[in-house]
């Protein structure tokens, strides 16, 4: 019998075995829970339609989160270089995200259409919060002592911002970076509920009206795992970048 | 010849003076000490000199030229080393080259030589976080050194140190201090360290921080058991008083 290494990996596998044979013995019928096997072969027999709506969400997914980094990078250094724009910018980035994103994505299809705009603001909006935070309070977090050693060695705000800031504010950057990562495939998904020609959600939309929840669950599996992979992207590249941690 | 000069400084902060009318004067290569009891008004001066705060009243001269309030233009080092802990030793070492643009392998050539100087040669390419407090003060040193500034403010510079260490630093650094022939103003409320490592005291007081005496360090040895340390040092408690 395999051991496993940690308790999380055990008490995944109790719960797919639980679930197969609750399955498997009719608890609840297959078409509203398919098994964990079911689900499976969902997946090899639609990989290639997954496949091709998984790009598609990848796709708006990468461009939502690389518009929120431009995004939070240039807010997050006004709001530092400015106190009066954090002042008058900050409370209202912190009341937009009281609105739930579910609540914005029919407006955003009504202004955008169908096309990626929607999707892509969706992914957006979602990001560019936990992105800025991060790096406003990694930029508040910088030692006081070294900001004014650079001040009496005559750096400007731009040699202090990379010297000193940016490095100081990695730590809570990619804090929000991986949080931001585990929302960017979920938001596109949410946005695509809404209606278009493709991405993940579009096909889920598709194959619950089918009752098809095999399939379902395959793209739920689906979009776990594209998540869970960014955030490992995520985690590489802040070990790379923070090589000093 | 008097390379930095503060005339009359006043400072105050919400409406509370914290120095008043503050003269001192440092000549090319002199150790000048700022002696007096925490909160006196050592930093706040010190910020003036190095150009981080404007003074309420009076003006700071560099060889003359009127450099109140400008930045950049002495070096200054904290309590603390402030090493960057994501730089390497020598990268820290090297900013303030880096700073005035200087191309970067000079730089580094310049850093690698001051840092063998300091003994340091070893770790150029450490991170501070592996430095002894000792190594990190002189990292630090070496970082103020290569501004290439004509005088350097010192703000309590081995406070953080335990006392052996703290002893062999202060032996060091008068050493390598005179050799390069530079000009140095050092913040301490140590006594010991005030008469150990300055050519002159100046002995800040008073509920308003201004100067009230100015003491001259002619002693022939700067062992603290000598008769004429033992001797000056009294002579100064009494001032501080």
């Amino acid at each position: 019998m395999k051991k496993f290494k940690s308790w999380d990996k055990a008490l995944i596998a109790i719960i797919l075995v639980l679930w197969q044979v609750v399955g498997m013995i009719g608890v609840v019928p297959s078409f509203m829970l398919p098994t964990p096997i079911d689900v499976v072969k969902a997946l090899f027999v639609d990989w290639q339609l997954i496949g091709k709506n998984t790009l598609i969400s990848l796709y708006e997914a990468f461009l939502g989160m690389g518009f929120a980094l431009m995004g939070s990078f240039i807010a997050g250094v006004l709001m530092d270089r400015f106190p009066s724009f954090r002042k008058a910018v900050f409370p209202l980035c912190v009341v937009s995200q009281t609105i739930p994103t579910i609540a914005i994505a029919p407006l955003l299809v009504l202004w955008f259409g169908f096309g990626v705009t929607p999707k892509v603001l969706l992914v957006f909006l979602t990001c560019f919060f936990p992105l800025l935070v991060g790096l406003v309070s990694g930029f508040e977090s910088a030692d006081a002592g070294i900001l004014l050693l650079y001040r009496s060695m005559g750096a400007g705000y731009l040699r202090t911002l990379w010297d000193v800031k940016l490095p100081y504010a990695a730590e809570s950057f990619f804090a929000g970076l991986r949080i931001s990562a585990s929302y960017a495939v979920v938001g596109a998904v949410i946005a695509e509920w809404l209606g278009g020609e493709g991405g993940l959600g579009v096909y889920m939309t598709r194959v619950r009206k089918g009752f098809q929840f095999d399939r379902m669950f395959a793209v739920i599996i689906v979009i776990s795992l594209l998540s869970l992979v960014l955030v490992k992207i995520v985690d590489m590249i802040r070990d790379r970048v923070m090589r000093w941690r | 010849m008097v390379v930095l000069e503060g005339k009359g400084l006043g400072k105050s902060y919400e409406g509370e003076k914290i120095i008043e009318n503050v003269s001192l004067r440092v000549e090319k290569g002199e150790m000048v000490c700022l002696l007096g009891v925490s909160g006196v008004g050592k930093s706040t001066l010190f910020n003036i000199l190095s150009g981080l705060e404007m003074p309420d009243e009076g003006d700071v001269f560099l060889k003359g030229e009127c450099v109140t309030g400008k930045s950049g233009k002495v070096g200054y080092m904290q309590q603390s080393d402030l090493l960057l802990p994501f730089k390497s030793v020598i990268r820290n070492v090297m900013t303030p080259l880096i700073l005035k643009k200087t191309d970067k392998k000079a730089a580094r050539r310049e850093a690698e030589a001051i840092l063998e100087e300091f003994d340091l040669g070893e770790c150029f390419d450490m991170l501070p976080r592996e430095l002894s407090g000792g190594m990190r003060q002189r990292a630090a040193l070496a970082r103020t050194f290569l501004t290439g500034c004509d005088v350097m403010l010192l703000d309590e510079p081995f406070s953080a140190l335990d006392a052996i260490t703290r002893g062999k630093m202060q032996d060091w650094f008068r050493t390598v201090i005179k050799r390069h022939g530079l000009s140095t103003v050092f913040i301490t409320h140590d006594i010991d360290e005030a008469i150990l490592l300055s050519d002159r005291i100046y002995v800040l007081s008073g509920k308003v921080g201004c100067i009230t005496d100015e003491i001259l360090v002619d002693i022939s040895e700067r062992d603290s058991s000598s008769e004429d340390f033992i001797r000056l040092k009294k002579e100064i408690i009494e001032k501080v008083k």
